[in-house]
């Protein structure tokens, strides 16, 4: 069986006078989970549409098991699940008319199409809830049941953009344990997310994109390996003066710092015993301090330094 | 059958509304026939006074044939009292035989030999005058031919009545007026009722985050239409139904061939709309745009196809524009099917023909759209 899933080349989309995807290469082998980070407007829903040929895209070449993918590649669409980054359900419809309508619309055998409609509804948790109407239901099940029409067919392939947007930490740890789980089943997955924490926890590997270009691709700690800070140090500390920092800024290791007035970060590249090299140096000067945190990098450092900015938001 | 089935079931989400709009819409048919019919009604009844001017054998002859037809009633010859006479409707219409009458006929001139004075227009009147018209016309054609005047005028008197006859049997033909009235209101309620509920239905079904989740299943764009077609189908036949089931319990069973060709009439129409619906919904989903849409048409229609203000009682411009709409088809088979115009087998297949060929046009429009859409997503390298 072929082994690549999905292989993007090239590939260009312009809105107008933006250039929404910047000659994306792309490739997903068998049994992936491949996260596609990115803060908003970095092209990630963009990239999905024209993997799944609802956009026409300017220059490049989709192939998806070993295919090329166009709107009528009917037999690849029947393999491949999509849950969207907006919840597209009918609001008319009981959450199992719901199911029951997007799986009908790829198995029409009755009788199989009941039994995964059932599993669909198991492996989501929406049994309490069949009879109700999306109106009613909490922005958690909301996805859940968004979910559970894009998987119950039980595609090859499924694809999801943003599906923990606006979701509860509890349904957003059920959703990422079932994606795991569909994972393991067998299926390859790609997904969507600028939150960097749920893509380190699920995806065996990572494409990091900004501005429609990809800016870096591995798996988490590969991508960490690439860039200098190993170590974020942030110590509380009031009355620093710039002799103080200078002598900090100095020690080894240290490539950079920031003070605010109360809190000193200090950024650090390899070796070991950073913390204790830089405490030693306040008590020698004589400065008290408050708590201590040390962080190891995350994908938003990653993102940061190759980007210069920060992966998302402060407010999210 | 996903697609035809969860639209029945949208559809079933929105019966109050299918139920309200079918359930208005033929109040206001049934209230709007009721008062229509007095008008046609009128044809029979209407009152007409002469004042002769011309006073000679040849305008008397006329006088006499008015009087054959229609009820005179007298009045003084001054102007108040023929302004109270008209205001206060003793009279429908008043007709001066212009001095120099006789002259003008025996000239052959059809031009200034009356003047009629009414306060209302209504068909009958238009009916009336044409009679005048006809009469004047075919006096001229006689003595044209070398017939003497007062010969003329005997034989105009006959053919004329003649045709009078025909008219009356065309109109015994069609037989109860009320229930073509009825259907004569059919495309108002049709084109509002249908595109009020089946446009936002069908813009559930394209809303745009469930289109495209369709458009990644293995559906066919053609099924996808077909089901949408089908099943819009099945719900216009159901208020069709409704709609000609109201009209039967209200004036009685179709009766005879004619009252057969008005039920076709709205079944044809009624298949327009729904192709129709599909054509808006392909264009466009945004609720105030259809809205918007739904109501020029239907008023539009209603205006210039002669539903609100009969046919002929419309202007050649405003009927221009009218062929435009099938409803102008639908309108003009109506009237003829009950006895305002003469019956004819070939503008009978006419208008049938022609409602056909909009539905063919709307679906070929709506494939097409659709093809644009949906299905020409193509890497342009
Ligand atoms: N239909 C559109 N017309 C114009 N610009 C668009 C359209 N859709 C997306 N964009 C732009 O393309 C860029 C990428 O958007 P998108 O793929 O939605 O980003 P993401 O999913 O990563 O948040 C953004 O700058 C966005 O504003
Ligand atoms: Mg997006």
């Amino acid at each position: 069986m072929e082994n690549t899933v999905v292989k993007i080349e090239n590939l260009v989309k312009r809105y107008g006078d933006l250039i929404a995807l910047d000659h994306l290469d792309l490739e997903i082998k068998r049994g992936e989970v491949l996260g596609l980070l990115g803060p908003n407007g970095s092209g990630k829903t963009t990239t999905i549409n024209c993997l799944l040929s609802l956009l026409a895209f300017n220059k490049g070449r989709i192939e998806i098991f070993g295919k090329e993918m166009s709107p009528v590649a009917y037999d690849i669409k029947k393999n491949i699940g999509i849950i969207m980054q907006n919840v597209a359900v009918f609001d008319e419809l009981t959450v199992y008319e719901n199911i029951d309508y997007f799986c009908g619309l790829y198995i029409t055998d009755k009788a199989k199409r009941k039994q995964y409609v059932e599993e669909a509804i198991h492996f989501t948790g929406l049994e309490e809830f069949l009879k109700f109407y999306p109106k009613k239901l909490s922005g958690g099940l909301l996805r859940r049941l968004n979910i559970a029409c894009g998987i119950a067919h039980k595609p090859e392939l499924i694809i999801l953009d943003e599906p923990t947007v606006a979701v509860d930490p509890q349904s957003r740890n059920k959703i990422l344990e079932g994606i795991q789980q569909l994972n393991r089943d067998g299926a390859t997955i790609i997904y969507t997310s600028h939150y960097m924490e749920e893509v380190e926890q699920i995806c065996t590997r990572i494409a990091i994109m900004d501005k429609g270009r990809k800016i870096a691709e591995g798996t988490k700690d590969e991508l960490k390996r690439m860039i200098k800070n190993t170590e974020t140090i942030t110590i509380e500390v009031i009355g620093l003066s710039d002799a103080d920092r200078s002598v900090v800024a100095g020690l080894p290791h240290v490539y950079d710092t920031a003070y605010d007035g109360s809190k000193l970060t200090i950024y650090c590249s390899g070796g070991k015993h950073n913390l204790i090299r830089i405490l030693g140096v306040l008590q020698e000067r004589e400065l008290s301090f408050g708590r201590v945190y040390t962080e190891l990098p995350t994908l938003n450092d990653v993102f940061l330094e190759i980007t210069g900015k920060a992966l998302r938001d402060k407010e999210e | 059958m996903q697609v035809f089935k969860a639209l029945l079931k949208v559809v079933k989400k929105n019966m109050f509304t299918a139920i309200v709009y079918t359930v208005v819409f033929i109040l206001i048919a049934v209230i709007t026939a009721k008062n229509g019919n007095q008008n046609s009604f009128e044809a029979v009844k209407i009152r007409l006074t002469v004042f002769d001017e011309d006073n000679t054998e040849e305008s008397s002859s006329l006088v006499s044939l008015l009087d054959e037809k229609y009820e005179l009633v007298d009045i003084d010859n001054n102007k108040d009292d023929i302004m109270d006479m008209l205001y206060y409707e003793s009279t429908d219409c008043v007709i001066i035989i212009e001095n120099g009458y006789s002259h003008k006929l025996s000239a052959g001139e059809t031009e200034g030999l009356f003047s009629t004075y009414h306060m209302h227009d209504s068909y009958s009147l238009v009916i009336m005058e044409q009679y005048l018209n006809d009469y004047a016309a075919t006096v001229k054609a006689y003595t044209a031919a070398g017939i003497p005047v007062t010969e003329a005028i005997d034989n105009a008197a006959k053919d004329i009545s003649v045709e009078t006859n025909v008219d009356l049997e065309a109109d015994s033909d069609a037989g109860n007026d009320d229930y073509f009235e009825y259907h004569h209101f059919a495309p108002y309620i049709i084109i509002s009722a249908f595109l009020s509920l089946l446009c936002p239905v069908l813009g559930v079904m394209e809303r745009r985050d469930i289109r495209y989740r369709t458009n990644c299943s293995s559906v066919r764009p053609g099924s996808f239409v077909f089901q949408l077609f089908a099943g819009c189908g099945v719900v216009v036949f159901v208020m069709w139904f409704i709609i000609v089931g109201v009209g039967a319990a209200i004036y009685g069973l179709p009766s005879n061939g004619r009252q057969w060709l008005a039920v076709l009439n709205s079944f044809i129409f009624a298949a327009m709309a729904t192709f129709l619906a599909v054509l808006i919904s392909s264009i466009t989903t945004s609720k105030n745009i259809i809205t918007l849409i739904t109501q020029a048409l239907g008023l539009g229609m209603s205006f210039f196809c002669g539903i609100f203000v009969t046919q002929d009682m419309l202007g050649d411009k405003v009927l221009a524009v009218g062929r435009f709409f099938p409803a102008y088809w639908y309108i003009k088979l109506n009237d003829m099917l009950r006895g305002r115009t003469i019956f004819s087998t070939e503008t009978a297949m006419l208008c049938f023909g022609i409602q056909a060929a909009f539905i063919a046009a709307i679906v070929m429009v709506t494939l097409l759209i659709r093809r644009m859409k949906y299905n020409s997503v193509k890497a342009m390298s």
